[in-house]
């Protein structure tokens, strides 16, 4: 099913209303002006005379066209210029120019800021390689920052604080994403097993199903790689943190455990017979785990309740 | 040098399809009206671009927030529930089949059952579908941007996915 909801259809903005957006958006620009690093901006937002306004306004609206196709990459790079210049200006020991380290230190906020967004977008081995990045530039900037506010730039000391929590961030995330792997690559093991029970399970229902006289060396075998894979696939689901994940593996395991042991009843007992009780033993400490009641013990409070009324 | 107006259009230019299927699919694959409500989705974006914190989430969290709410509110003011009932679309699909199957992929058939599908789910669960499936969220995505646990989300999945499987079977694998 999730295969069927992966193919569903997927739509785009029509070019009409894109341009409509846009144009929308640049009205707005205008009116209110918007900050995504506001904690230095104040003091540098400069706006464009409402002659410009209108005619970009215009350009856009006609042209409907709007490129901004940037990459994480570029913001990065972008910071990195910006941090090459502070470098410079710390290397010359000349008298620092607080303006142009506020600018320099807003877009340095700003670009990583936006790398970030950008990057958030790739995916898998993808995503880790364009977070560790981002990361590699905020830690960069955060050492520079360190030394500008060494001299006593209150600016950077706010922008380092932002800069590190949002760094902090990142490294959840890169955290996360490897957990999430962990976590990935260990259901797809679980399944893995089981997915190779069922097929030599499906083996001996062939040769069930063909009736002939069957060789016990390949049964024994058969049966016994059902029960090695079940039991894999057991410690795995035995592993998980209780909750419904755990829950849910081990239905499947009792699954495959009950299909087997269906099919192992079909065959010769000193062919299956070890496998058998195996399989049996795995299956009630499955049952166990998930709190149902073993045949034996429904039996015996059966037998305690008749014996109750029989006293009374 | 980008300003922040320029960012926010770039933002935009990565997420605007994203969030049009998101509109779609919860929209009953309307289109006018997802184009409607995503300008108003992202104009409410750019107003409150301001109170976007990095440190407390991703821009893509942060704007499908703003959708998801928007649409409650949609609906709220519209008062608006499902129409759509289970005979209708299974009588209109006996009609369409035969003469679809002839001209058609089998492919775009079964996106149009998805579609029909959708349209017939509960809200809550063609959402998490949509958030799951079409916007490719994973459930700790979807957990912030519906402001609710992980494990409520991952049940909320597996229901949602027996909805649509039961559905699906109902309508069409017969």
């Amino acid at each position: 099913m999730n295969k069927i909801l992966k193919n569903a259809q997927k739509y785009s903005v029509s070019k009409k209303k894109n341009a409509q957006i846009i144009s929308e958006l640049n009205n707005l620009k205008y009116i209110k002006p918007i900050s995504l690093t506001k904690m230095i901006m104040t003091n540098f937002k400069k706006f464009a005379a409402i002659a410009v306004a209108l005619a970009v306004v215009a350009v856009v609206g006609l042209s409907g066209v709007f490129q901004a196709q940037t990459t994480y990459a570029s913001h990065l790079e972008n910071a990195e210029k910006a941090l090459q210049e502070l470098q410079m200006m710390q290397n010359e020991g000349a008298e620092t120019n607080e303006e142009r380290v506020k600018e320099l230190v807003q877009e340095i906020v700003r670009e990583t800021n936006a790398a970030l967004v950008l990057a958030e977008e790739e995916e898998g081995e993808q995503l880790q390689q364009a977070l560790m990045e981002v990361k590699a530039v905020q830690e960069q900037s955060m050492s520079m920052f360190q030394k500008y506010e060494g001299e006593g730039n209150a600016d950077t000391g706010e922008a380092l604080k932002e800069m590190e929590q949002v760094r902090e961030r990142v490294r959840e995330m890169l955290g996360e994403q490897s957990g999430e792997m962990i976590q990935e690559q260990t259901q797809n093991q679980e399944q893995k097993h089981l997915e190779k029970a069922e097929k030599a399970l499906g083996q001996m229902e062939v040769m069930q199903n063909q009736g002939e006289e069957v060789d016990p060396v390949q049964v024994r075998t058969l049966a016994q790689e059902v029960v090695q894979e079940t039991g894999s696939a057991l410690e795995i689901a035995e592993q998980k943190q209780e909750g419904e994940e755990k829950q849910q593996a081990l239905m499947e395991v009792q699954a495959v455990q009950e299909k087997s042991m269906n099919m192992f009843k079909n065959f010769e007992e000193d062919a299956v017979g070890e496998a058998l009780q195996e399989a049996e033993q795995n299956h009630e400490r499955v049952r166990k785990m998930l709190g149902d009641q073993t045949g034996e013990m429904v039996q015996e409070q059966t037998q305690v309740q008749n014996n109750m009324k029989s006293g009374q | 040098m980008q300003d922040d107006h320029d960012l926010f259009i770039e933002f935009y230019e990565k997420y605007k399809n994203k969030l049009f299927n998101y509109l779609m699919y919860r929209l009953n694959f309307n289109r006018e009206l997802s184009e409607d409500l995503l300008m108003d989705v992202v104009l409410k974006g750019y107003e409150k671009f301001n109170s976007f914190n990095q440190k407390k989430g991703s821009f893509k969290n942060w704007i499908f927030a703003i959708a998801h709410n928007h649409l409650l509110n949609h609906w709220r003011d519209q008062n608006k529930k499902k129409t759509v009932d289970i005979e209708t679309v299974q009588l209109n699909e006996k009609f369409a089949v035969e003469e679809r199957s002839s001209e058609k992929a089998n492919k775009e058939i079964e996106r149009e059952h998805i579609q029909k599908v959708f349209e017939l789910m509960n809200d809550k669960n063609s959402e998490l579908l949509t958030l799951k499936y079409i916007n490719d969220f994973n459930n700790k995505e979807i957990a912030k941007i519906l402001k609710k646990r992980e494990g409520a989300v991952r049940t909320g999945l597996s229901r949602a996915v027996k909805e649509f499987e039961e559905l699906y079977k109902k309508l069409f694998n017969n």
